[in-house]
């Protein structure tokens, strides 16, 4: 698995401890520490937006865009909510709107845990927000691992865009290489318009499912 | 959540505008970096509720089955899709 992955699973993993030794609490920061996560979710999304605005082939790929080309972003998108959907309600218990911010992180793991982690919390309360978001960090990491170790298989039996599909928001990302190099060259604008629509589709969707 | 989306926005606009400042080019580190400390925060609202510490396994489960259901999803419509539109105009390039 990739050093990334790894890395954000550690940190993860040492927040849970240092919550759960109480070496840490939110209390800590006093009357700003109640607030700062919320402070730094404004910063994250305004820095998420300058790394889709700044990036230098932001022209190109807009520019190759065809309106078929974004079918397959889109099925991609509508295949994920649908069957999340289905799964969420069905076997794991969680109601649709839940479900639907939970299958909306289309694998990029660590923005879809914080965003639904910290807007939950007013709605649903801390304890089921922590429990959402904790999901959704699994699921999405879950996600990843099945396109990189699948992909031969995917792509075998259901053509050259299902690890494209499956990688979802990382089909331009981490599990580039992979998609490259199992469904061929000539798939590589469908994976760069559907790896940055899908990216940019999980912080509207994911804050939209949120606000239910 | 509209004044976060907005903030999304502003960002990418901000992005698009200034795109030659050098510094934007490490926004990526930066990112990461405010991710880590959210999901620092996170596991530490998750290690001090023991709820969720008890259900660690079932949500493991839930995980594994939500994103058994996104992949299957999403690669059968893409299926679909290629047959219908693409198959055609992709295998005659070669």
């Amino acid at each position: 698995m990739m050093k990334g992955t790894v890395f954000t699973v550690a940190v993860f993993v040492l927040g849970c401890i240092a919550g759960w030794s109480g070496l840490a609490d939110m209390e800590m920061f006093g009357d700003a520490g109640r607030d700062l996560p919320m402070y730094l979710l404004y910063i994250l999304m305004f820095l998420v937006g300058i790394s889709v605005g700044s990036n230098p082939d932001l022209k190109k790929i807009v520019k190759s865009v065809s309106p078929k080309i974004l079918l397959l972003p889109l099925v991609t998108v509508l295949g994920t909510l649908a069957f999340s959907a289905l799964a969420g309600i069905l076997i794991a218990g969680y109601g649709l709107a839940d479900s639907l911010a939970i299958g909306s992180g289309m694998g990029y793991y660590s923005l879809s845990s914080v965003l639904i982690g910290q807007l939950k919390e007013a709605s649903a309360g801390a304890q089921l927000a922590a429990e959402l978001g904790t999901v959704a960090l699994l699921t999405n990491i879950f996600r990843e691992m099945f396109t990189l170790v699948g992909a031969p298989l995917l792509c075998r039996w259901f053509g050259p865009f299902a690890p494209i599909a499956s990688a979802g928001a990382t089909a331009f990302d981490v599990c580039f290489p992979v998609i490259v190099r199992y469904s061929g060259d000539r798939m590589l604008p469908y994976a760069i318009v559907s790896g940055v629509v899908c990216d940019m589709s999980v912080p509207f969707l994911v804050s939209f499912f949120c606000s239910f | 959540m509209f004044y976060l989306i907005m903030t999304f926005f502003a960002g990418i606009c901000a992005g698009f505008i200034r795109r030659r400042i050098k510094a934007f080019s490490h926004v990526g580190k930066a990112v990461s970096l405010t991710v880590f400390v959210m999901l620092f925060f996170l596991g530490v609202e998750i290690g001090s509720d023991e709820h969720v510490l008890e259900n660690l396994s079932t949500l493991g489960l839930r995980a594994f089955v939500l994103a058994v259901a996104g992949v299957a999803g999403s690669v059968i419509l893409s299926m679909l899709l290629y047959k219908a539109l693409f198959r055609k105009e992709t295998e005659n390039r070669i």
